[in-house]
């Protein structure tokens, strides 16, 4: 396979040094990454280089990161990376790509932590690196694109929390409808894309459905594995994702690569009952019926305004409508606590700090 | 260098020795594996060595039964009865904890035996002995006989109470037991057999049954008096041979009775029941209320204590009691003012004239509450009920609805359906024992079985009760907003059921046998008989933690079951669950959780809830019995140690009790706990008057409405944004229930306060496991804040005269915060203040008066009020004071740190030399901070210059305070950096840690300057943890319970107090509950100790067990002295006038307490201890020692055809130290010649490096200790002669 996307210029740059591994996974085989390139057509979406910005958080050794600039050669590429070891290579590599190439791919290392939202604020308001154009959620962002690698454990959270941005269209959804491309463990991307009724079907699951549009583009996998085990056969089927190797991914884990933007629904249409999804989703397998009076005072008596064959579902099986119909219920319920008592800390909260 | 002998010829011996023994092992092994046991214990049995053979042949037999032994606690009784459990015997042999030297017994089994005891007792108790016989036969399959015997005798004691048991059914079931259990009798079973003969037996022969057995064993017979009973043992003193026959401690009895036996009895106790009107019941009623009246909780406190007095006889005998003592005052208007009945006993008290009335008025007052505190035990929570009942009744006769508004009637609506629920579920419960049930094997009735033994044994009323106060009392706990983690609900529930159960059983225990119908005056025998009757102060009794938690879980499901609330919004209104059950994540963790009806919560609040108080919780108002075993006598239910999970501690201590090592523990504690204390009214009345205004008051928190919040953010504002909005809210709400908890627990401290005021109270106080003494009543005790302190008087006065009133004022500068300065000059300060003394007392309530400004501003009011009586006299020094003084050592830990180390500076600095001024330590070490700092900045270092000029004391205080206490490096460093704030703004973080990191180090080693032998102590002390924690012992076995690092770090405290870090790791199981599966966290002594704890914890924890030593020293003299003494660990407490003697005492004490070398005969100690234990430790792996013993692991493989596990290595060693010490010559031969790993590394002498890096290689060496430190030139003695030691 030729390697289209890969720069020359990146050629003696990779070989000057050895790839670091660090706890974030990521790919290091040129070959895997056209693959996946290859497959998710992204020059089709962004024919525009000159008009486009991209940020890309944890880009790590960079493979990636180069190949996806060489395809779209975007205006500017904020590089967020707040690993002290990266940021140093990074400074090495721009410094010397300014030599061969004068960086016309125009790299910017933003040296800091793509984890704190603040870091988004001051890219843009503060030090005014991109300053991105708002446009109408009629149609997907064509002037920003954001890529993430957030290939550990931890990131679950924070790709969890960005699909809640979508529903909020805050953070940099406040553009309009940006995609994301986001890498993350299999084991989280086969949970949050897993569809209704599916085993691993979960809260960030239904969300990630009622707030956005979403498909899953590459599994990347050991070539000791078979790639694919654990996802939603039907996402699978659905969205046909590259399935490719590379064995800087290790035996243990699988990684997948997925797209999502915000659709055309809201926060504003659960937010009543948010608080009530946390418990709710602990007791996933148990019928509806039973759970209610789990999650709050008095809950039981929002079965009234329920119809049966949603009551006898569990939340594992919700589809996004009965998600509505129980949030529908709940505002109609008379019984429900104060605004105020409904505030608190969830489990994806508690890894900001 | 490795030792030429190693290659020599006796080295090749040894080898061979090895290789001739190491195919029986591998034989052996084998063999017992594939389940030829006969062949191998033919192959044992012929070889010479078959010693070696036994552990690993005893190791594969026994995985099976232990499997099924385990899940022993899970089955009900029948199914007990169904199955067979029996351990091998090898396995019943008791273990032992962190050393096999101390002797203390670690019982295999230890849960397992406990639940089928209680069971067992259970049954017993309610003569269901078929149903127990089945149970204590599995108890013998599980101890061995010995312990089996108790258990056995358990089982006999019942049938010979039961009356309805006849003698020939008692020797028939003995037989049974014989045939069936292995059954041994001891003497207390012939005590047994003897106490039915005589009482069934008109025609039994005493001489017959006395025939056979030593005159020792019937002396032993006959001392299990709590068995036989006062009425039987008349009868055997009757006894033509009875002088010959009784023990030692009856000889006094029977002379005593032989005196009086002719007397008749005589009621003299009806004279005294002549009503007497002229003293009336206690009204406190003038006092104001405080504003939460309505809460319960409140109530209860009152009825505990109120409600006793209602039984009308003892008011009788109390009335006619202070008749006969006031009968010979001189003051006429004392005399009727105490007759008025408007007094309390206090101020009754106080006005008697002499010793010998208030001797009379404490002994007639003792009388009377002893009945009181039996009530409040018994009665605990009837109070709650009877406001309950009366506010829901009030709701009815008002017609209107019951809801959350009134709470109290709410809860007396539970109470009322949860009685009947229970009431069936009892009924359920007996006739499945009976076998009466329908379905005796539906599912339900298999789950009740596990519970039914003990649920009959609870009465559903009280139980209701208890249930719903102490699901109520947990709201808000465990971090869980608006509920309470179940686990915690369902052992508070537990707990409570079994204190509920245990005081009415030991109210009812065998009254017949500790009485007397016969004749009178027999003082010494009654006590005698009602001691023994209490039981072993050593043993434990109560439930399993299993049985408790699984009973806990019944009744709270039942309660959630009927609690339910009607709530309504707008225009509908429903009845709703008052409680549910739901799933939380805490720290990442799964955790069940009860959470509360959110109308039930705001309800809660509004009323401001106050827990109940159990009985064992509050104060006693009789003097505590005096310690003399585990568990204390006076309070029941508590140990001497409180320790949660940790039964090595307990075992410990325990061990300790039964050696009779413990008096001097038991006098120190005894000193504390007969301290009779009052409430002071004066000040309860000002706090009141604050309280009820509602609003914040020095420490008083104020009344909170609700939490003030900020706006709701937009749902597109920055994620940012949104998320401090939430953490900020939460914080706030945490916050407003932090406020509102302390105003809830303010307002039930000032609750019992007010219900005590004029009462004697005592405190008796337990150990934490270093030694440290606490009251046991956790809530109203002299240990809380200032508020708390001042609510404080001694119950007895004294005059203060010169001295006192000297001390008083003393006292007063203290606490005014003027406690720096010479004594003189703080007599000076508040002499010059004198006036503002007075008016302070005068008229407390003004806005700017002179004791509100103090540092402890309510201690500092209750001096001013006790200085005002005194000078309104005409000669104050003749003033009665009730005060207590206080003395605190400076720096207490850095005193025993300085003692030891004998550092001459440092030893000044805290005052152990004397001084005209008190030494302030964090002064002077700011000062040598600050000459560290000058000399780097004349270094020009930017840190130094920056900082040289704000070195004050402040910044060091902190870590010179806990540098004792171990803190680490991180923990200094943010003290340091707190101290620093104010210097850099925010966007400066990172130059405030490089200042704080720097400034940090240089406080260490001011630290280290000062104090240089001290910290070589403190080094000392934590490596030789590290290596008691790092070690294994000898009897070390992979395929054992026993960890391989399973020895805590244990020492003694020169009292005898043996205190064992109860650092370990436990195994979590999950117990199946009426309300959830639980994960419980078990620690049984016997797993892995957590070494980072051990270590880190060792240093602090020994000077505590030295500082709560000399408390306890200080306790015994000046109780020896007649002094009333208290205290809060470091701070000495007597009256005013004895100040001068508790001062000459805790100098002395501590003289006493440092002139051994404490740390040489520590390390005395830990060489006896840890002497069978080995280091494993990590050498290079080019260390000469590594090749040969990689050489002889190789030649073992070879042979075992398996690699060498540790456990191997150590079998070798155990085996030919076996040898070694054995008596035949040929063994001693086979061991001398014979090298193991741990010999090879024992007798290299060279030089052996722990590293702990790569490339290195693990071997075991026996466990030394480091050489003591060297002690510095400081002479305790001086501390004789220092004024501000304690000041």
């Amino acid at each position: 396979m030729s390697l289209r996307s890969f720069n020359p210029a990146f050629k003696q740059l990779f070989a000057d040094r050895k790839p670091m591994r660090l706890h974030i996974h990521e790919m290091l085989n040129p070959h895997t990454v056209q693959q996946v390139l290859d497959g998710m057509r992204l020059k089709k979406l962004y024919p525009d280089g000159s008009k486009l910005d991209i940020i890309e958080c944890n880009p790590g050794n960079g493979v990636f990161s180069s190949m996806v600039n060489y395809d779209l050669k975007p205006r500017n590429h904020i590089l967020i990376e707040s690993r002290t070891k990266l940021q140093q290579h990074w400074k090495k590599d721009l410094q010397a790509l300014q030599g061969i190439t004068g960086n016309k791919e125009n790299f910017t290392l933003y040296p800091r932590d793509p984890y704190d939202w603040q870091t988004y604020l001051d890219l843009t308001d503060k030090d005014k690196i991109i300053q991105p154009v708002t446009k109408s959620y009629d149609q997907v962002h064509d002037e920003l694109l954001l890529i993430a690698n957030w290939c550990y454990d931890r990131g679950e959270k924070i790709v969890a929390q960005w699909i809640g941005c979508c529903g909020d269209r805050n953070w940099l959804q406040k553009y309009g409808k940006v995609r994301v491309i986001c890498m993350a463990p299999s084991k989280t991307v086969s949970k949050f894309l897993s569809e209704p009724g599916f085993g691993k079907r979960n809260r960030t699951a239904m969300k990630r459905e009622l707030f956005t549009d979403s498909k899953l583009l590459a599994i990347i996998a050991n070539s000791a594995n078979l790639p694919g085990e654990g996802y939603d056969p039907r996402v699978l089927i659905r969205d046909q994702p590259v399935a490719a190797y590379d064995n800087s991914i290790p035996k243990s884990t699988e990684m997948g690569i997925f797209e999502f933007y915000p659709s055309g629904m809201t926060t504003d249409a659960i937010a009543e009952m948010e608080y009530l999804l946390s418990p709710m989703y602990m007791n996933r397998s148990t019928p509806l019926r039973q759970i209610l009076p789990k999650i709050v005072s008095g809950g039981e008596g929002m079965a009234e305004s329920l119809p049966h064959d949603l009551l006898d579902r569990s939340p594992r099986e919700f589809t996004t409508e009965d998600i509505l119909a129980i949030a529908h219920a709940y505002d109609k319920w008379p019984f429900k606590p104060d605004y105020v008592d409904t505030i608190q800390l969830d489990e994806i909260d508690e890894s900001q700090f | 260098m490795l030792r030429t002998s190693l290659k020599s010829s006796s080295y090749r011996r040894s080898r061979a020795l090895v290789q001739r023994l190491l195919p029986q092992i591998q034989y052996a092994y084998i063999n017992t594996r594939s389940e030829s046991k006969t062949l191998a214990q033919s192959a044992v049995a012929v070889s010479p060595v078959s010693r070696l053979l036994e552990p690993l042949k005893s190791e594969r037999t026994e995985s099976n039964a232990k499997h099924s032994i385990s899940k022993l606690t899970q089955k009900s009784f029948s199914e007990i009865e169904q199955t067979e459990f029996t351990a091998p015997a090898a396995e019943r042999q008791p273990g032992y904890y962190s050393s096999k030297g101390d002797n203390v017994i670690r019982q295999p089994f230890a849960r397992e035996i406990n639940y089928l005891k209680s069971l067992m007792e259970s049954f017993v108790s309610d003569q269901y002995y078929e149903k127990a016989y089945p149970l204590l036969k599995t108890l013998s399959g599980l101890v061995t006989p010995e312990e089996f015997t108790k258990f056995a005798n358990i089982y006999l004691e019942a049938l010979v109470q039961d009356e309805k048991v006849s003698v020939r059914e008692l020797e028939q079931v003995i037989d049974k037991m014989q045939r069936e259990c292995h059954f041994e009798s001891n003497n207390r079973t012939r005590a047994l057999r003897l106490t039915k003969y005589l009482e069934t037996d008109p025609k039994f022969d005493l001489d017959e049954f006395f025939r056979i057995p030593k005159i020792e064993d019937i002396r032993s017979t006959l001392s299990n008096v709590d068995i036989i009973g006062v009425d039987n043992l008349y009868t055997i003193f009757d006894h033509p041979k009875a002088q010959t026959w009784i023990p030692s401690e009856l000889k006094e009895s029977y002379h005593e009775y032989d005196l009086n036996k002719n007397k008749e009895i005589v009621e003299d106790t009806k004279k005294l029941q002549e009503k007497d009107g002229s003293i009336r019941s206690l009204e406190k009623d003038d006092l104001s209320e405080l504003e939460a009246v309505d809460s319960f909780g409140l109530q209860i406190v009152r009825h505990s204590l109120l409600g006793l007095e209602a039984s009308p006889d003892k008011i009788a005998v109390f009335t006619s009691d202070i008749k006969e003592i006031i009968k010979d005052m001189t003051n006429e208007e004392s005399k009727q003012k105490i007759t008025s009945g408007k007094l309390n006993y206090f101020e009754m008290y106080q006005l008697l004239e002499t010793q010998e009335q208030r001797d009379q008025f404490n002994h007639a007052l003792a009388n009377f509450n002893l009945d009181r505190q039996k009530q409040m035990e018994i009665r605990g929570v009837e109070g709650a009920k009877e406001k309950w009942k009366h506010e829901y009744e009030e709701t009815k006769k008002r017609d209107s609805i019951m809801s959350t508004k009134n709470l109290n009637a709410q809860l007396y609506e539970w109470y009322q359906k949860l009685v009947p629920l229970l009431q069936k579920e009892r009924q359920e419960c007996l006739d499945l024992i009976d076998d009466k049930a329908t379905n005796q094997k539906s599912s339900e009735n298999k789950e009740r079985a596990v519970y039914a033994p003990f649920f009959v044994k609870i009465d559903p009323e009280k139980a209701a009760m208890t249930t719903i106060l102490e699901v109520m009392k947990l709201q808000s706990t465990g971090g869980i907003s608006n509920g309470m983690r179940a686990l915690t609900a369902l052992q508070s529930v537990g707990k409570a059921l079994e204190y509920d159960y245990i005081t009415q059983k030991l109210s009812k225990k065998d009254l017949k046998r500790t009485q007397t119908s016969k004749h009178k005056g027999s003082r010494l025998l009654l006590n005698l008989v009602r001691n023994a009757a209490e039981g072993d102060p050593n043993e434990d009794f109560g439930w399993s933690q299993d049985i408790s938690i699984r009973l806990g879980a019944v009744f709270v499901s039942f309660l959630m079951e009927v609690a339910k609330v009607r709530v309504s919004r707008h225009t509908v209104e429903t009845e709703q669950s008052a409680f549910f059950h739901s799933i939380q994540y805490i720290g990442g963790q799964r955790i069940g959780a009860i959470k509360l009806h959110s109308d039930l919560v705001k309800s809660i609040n509004r009323s401001s809830l106050d827990s109940c108080v159990q009985p064992q919780h509050m104060p006693m108002p009789v003097k505590p019995k005096d310690w003399d075993g585990y568990y204390g006598r006076g309070q029941v239910m508590s140990p001497l140690v409180r320790v949660r999970d940790s039964p090595e501690t307990a075992a410990y201590v325990k061990t300790a009790a039964r050696n009779g090592n413990l008096d001097q523990v038991y006098a120190g504690l005894n000193v504390l706990g007969n301290t009779a204390w009052t409430v002071n009214k004066d000040i309860f009345k000002v706090i009141s008057h604050y309280w009820n205004t509602g609003k914040e008051f020095l420490d008083i928190p104020g009344v909170l409405d609700k939490p003030i919040l900020p706006p709701k953010p937009e749902r597109s504002d920055d994620p940012s944004i949104k998320y401090k909005y939430r953490k900020l809210v939460t914080q706030l709400k945490s916050e407003f229930s932090t406020m509102r908890s302390q105003r809830c627990d303010a307002n039930y401290k000032l609750e019992i306060a007010r219900a005590f005021i004029g009462e004697k109270l005592y405190f008796p106080h337990n150990l934490d496991f270093r030694g440290r003494a606490y009251p046991i009543s956790p809530h109203f005790n002299h240990l809380g804040g200032d508020m708390t302190r001042s609510l404080f008087l001694f119950w007895d006065g004294k005059e203060l005269g010169e001295r006192g009133l000297r001390w008083l004022k003393i006292q007063l500068a203290n606490l005014y915060g003027f406690d720096k300065a010479p004594f003189d000059e703080r007599v000076k300060f508040v002499e010059d203040n004198l006036q503002n003394v007075f008016e302070s007392a005068k008229n407390p309530y003004s806005e700017d008066a002179w004791w509100k400004k103090a540092d402890k501003p309510w201690q500092a009011l209750g001096v001013c009020f006790d200085l005002r009586r005194a000078y309104k006299l005409p000669d104050p020094t003749k003033y009665v004071s009730h005060m207590a003084v206080h003395q605190d050592g400076t720096c207490n830990g850095l005193q025993h740190y300085a003692a030891l180390g004998g550092d001459l500076e440092g030893a000044q600095q805290v005052n152990l030399a004397r001084a005209d001024r008190p030494q302030d330590v964090y002064a002077y070490v700011a000062g040598i901070v600050r000459e560290l700092l000058e000399k780097d900045a004349q270094k020009n270092n930017k840190y130094a210059l920056f900082l040289k000029d704000k070195i004050n004391r402040k910044v060091v205080k902190p870590t010179v305070m806990t540098n004792v206490y171990g803190v680490t490096y991180i923990g200094a460093l943010a003290q340091v950096r707190k101290q620093l704030e104010d210097y850099f703004p925010d966007n400066q973080r990172d130059s405030l840690q490089e200042h704080a990191r720097y400034l940090t180090t240089h406080v260490f080693a001011a630290i280290r300057q000062l104090f240089e032998n001290a910290h070589l102590i403190q080094d000392w002390l934590g490596e030789s943890a590290r290596r008691i924690s790092k070690s294994v012992s000898i009897d070390y076995k992979e395929s054992d319970n026993v960890a391989l690092h399973s020895s805590a770090v244990i020492w003694t405290t020169p009292l005898n107090l043996p205190c064992v870090q109860p650092y370990r790791k436990g195994t979590s199981e999950s117990l199946k509950t009426a309300v959830q599966t639980l994960t419980i966290n078990r620690i049984d002594g016997a797993g892995m100790v957590d070494g980072r704890k051990q270590v880190a914890g060792f240093p602090p924890n020994f000077v505590h067990s030295l500082d709560a030593t000399h408390m306890m020293m200080t306790a015994a003299a000046c109780g020896e002295r007649g002094l009333k003494f208290a205290s809060v660990h470091d701070s000495f407490w007597t009256h005013a006038a004895d100040v001068d003697t508790m001062n000459e005492q805790i100098r002395e004490q501590f003289v006493k307490l440092h002139s051994s070398n404490l740390i040489s005969l520590l390390k005395e100690e830990f060489e006896i201890r840890y002497k069978d234990n080995y280091q494993l430790i990590k050498i290079s792996s080019k260390h000469p020692l590594v090749k040969s013993i990689k050489e002889l692991k190789q030649q073992w493989t070879k042979q075992l055809n398996r690699p060498i596990t540790l456990g191997d290595e150590l079998y070798m060693e155990r085996t030919r130290l076996e040898f070694l010490n054995s008596d035949d010559p040929q063994k001693i031969k086979a061991a001398q010649d014979m090298v193991t790993t741990i010999k090879l590394a024992h007798e290299y002498e060279g030089e052996i490096e722990d590293v702990n890096d790569r490339g290195t290689y693990e071997i075991l060496i026996p466990l030394k200790f480091p050489e003591v430190p060297p002690k510095g030139e400081f002479d305790v003695n001086r501390v004789k002669d220092s004024l501000y030691f304690f000041s």
